[in-house]
């Protein structure tokens, strides 16, 4: 180990001395010079970790919200497959890949699937709805006073449905709602409610475009000024039904 | 708001051959998920905030990261890695993001621009506003290995092996980044 090689080791050290060498901390204690040095660096190392933890507070509710996640189901661990399912399912996670990245690509803009990666965060619980009301009339009173955009105009089969609530996103950087409906007793569809103005593609107006990937069917349209998305996980005629 | 990335099996302790001598398996028993996050989600929030500098996505990305575990984390075969795990899945969920925001170019360090070998001898006073804006200053090629190193969680062996990046170019990136660092904090404070 050369001098500076020594010197790199103790100071990617200089925090946790334990993970350095006894060859790199012997040469620090014969040379006077590398031993000062180090001792200056570290002496500094250990200000700068301190003022760390004050410059980045964490946000009170982190903790709190982040343990309602371990509430979610985790995936048992499965036993060992023949090598001739694994190929199987590796032949059939490339299709996957490239049907999704088909879909994704047919989309014509990002916006789609960020809109549904948001909304796959609020359907696992990633994300709290923040007004609650059974009824869309409720919930959009309850918003009233706030920038949250609700729905101008929706279809006649949307309306009639209960809602949870809704909370508000970004979306490709632009504000979003998302409004939890009650699709069919206890199984929920999410409406992305966006400017349409803030979508380099919108959809098609007042024609809903119907798409399914991983187990997730959307219908995305526009009317007015406004663009929507609206994604299930239940069954995807429940979601078309809604247009008729 | 974040988009899901493609999932990752990480290079590390994934179970993809469960015929592995039982010498090589170290720990597998699955830690406790609320255990981890109270464990973890302090310093991983502080990684994300640091290279994001946005409370939203960095708390975003904290979830993400948990919910990567949620899905994934049982098919880690060496357990005892799971903080590494979380934090290099915490990066590549940051780096997708500034991907397509396009705010993560590759610069690499320029000795010149940065300040040369010369080492002033007074050490200069630490606050928590001038130090937030010296990072800031920093390219995210080193602000990400000096972040993970004050945070102290990781080692430098598992700081390489977080971001990808040889063990060697870490320690030099380290180094080169502390010496930047401590000359970005004696010029505020001379300011």
């Amino acid at each position: 180990m050369t001098p500076e090689e020594a010197r790199l080791e103790l100071d990617a050290t200089t925090l946790r001395p334990n993970d350095a060498s006894a060859e790199a901390r012997d040469k620090a204690a014969r040379d006077p010079e590398l031993g000062a040095w180090l001792a200056r660096r570290t002496e500094l190392d250990e200000r700068v970790a301190n003022a760390m933890d004050d410059i980045v507070p964490i946000p009170g509710d982190l903790h709190m919200k982040l343990l309602a996640m371990s509430g979610l189901p985790l995936p048992a661990k499965k036993k060992a497959m023949p090598r001739a399912v694994i190929w199987l399912a590796a032949a059939a996670a490339f299709l996957l890949m490239f049907g999704g990245w088909w879909w994704t690509s047919s989309m014509n803009g990002q916006w789609r699937s960020e809109a549904l990666a948001s909304v796959k965060l609020v359907q696992y619980g990633m994300l709290r709805l923040e007004h609650r009301a059974k009824k869309l009339d409720d919930l959009m009173k309850l918003v009233a006073s706030t920038n949250t955009a609700m729905p101008q105009s929706l279809p006649a089969g949307l309306m009639k449905l209960a809602t949870y609530g809704c909370r508000t996103v970004q979306i490709a950087g632009k504000p979003a709602t998302i409004v939890c409906f009650e699709i069919a007793p206890g199984k929920e569809a999410h409406l992305v409610v966006m400017n349409q103005a803030d979508l380099a593609s919108a959809p098609p107006m007042n024609r809903p475009e119907f798409a399914s990937t991983s187990g997730w069917t959307t219908a995305t349209w526009s009317t007015g000024t406004q663009s929507f998305m609206l994604a299930t996980k239940e069954d995807g005629e429940l979601l078309k039904k809604l247009f008729t | 708001m974040l988009a899901f990335a493609s999932p990752t099996f990480l290079d590390f302790g994934i179970d993809r051959d469960a015929q592995a001598p039982s010498h090589e398996r170290r720990t597998t028993v699955t830690p406790d998920f609320s255990q981890l996050i109270t464990d973890h989600y302090a310093g991983l929030y502080r990684f994300a905030q640091s290279m994001c500098r946005r409370q939203g996505m960095a708390e975003d990305l904290v979830q993400q990261t948990f919910l990567q575990w949620a899905r994934q984390g049982h098919t880690l075969r060496d357990t005892s890695k799971a903080k590494t795990w979380l934090y290099t899945t915490l990066y590549r969920e940051w780096l997708a993001i500034a991907k397509k925001e396009q705010k993560h170019p590759v610069v690499e360090f320029e000795p010149e621009i940065h300040g040369g070998a010369d080492e002033p001898q007074d050490e200069p006073q630490v606050d928590s506003q001038t130090l937030q804006a010296a990072l800031d200053q920093l390219d995210e090629n080193y602000r990400a290995p000096l972040v993970l190193f004050y945070l102290r969680e990781l080692s430098y062996k598992e700081i390489a092996e977080t971001l990808g990046t040889p063990i060697g170019t870490v320690m030099s990136r380290l180094s080169r980044a502390k010496d930047a660092l401590r000359k970005l904090l004696i010029q505020a404070q001379t300011a």
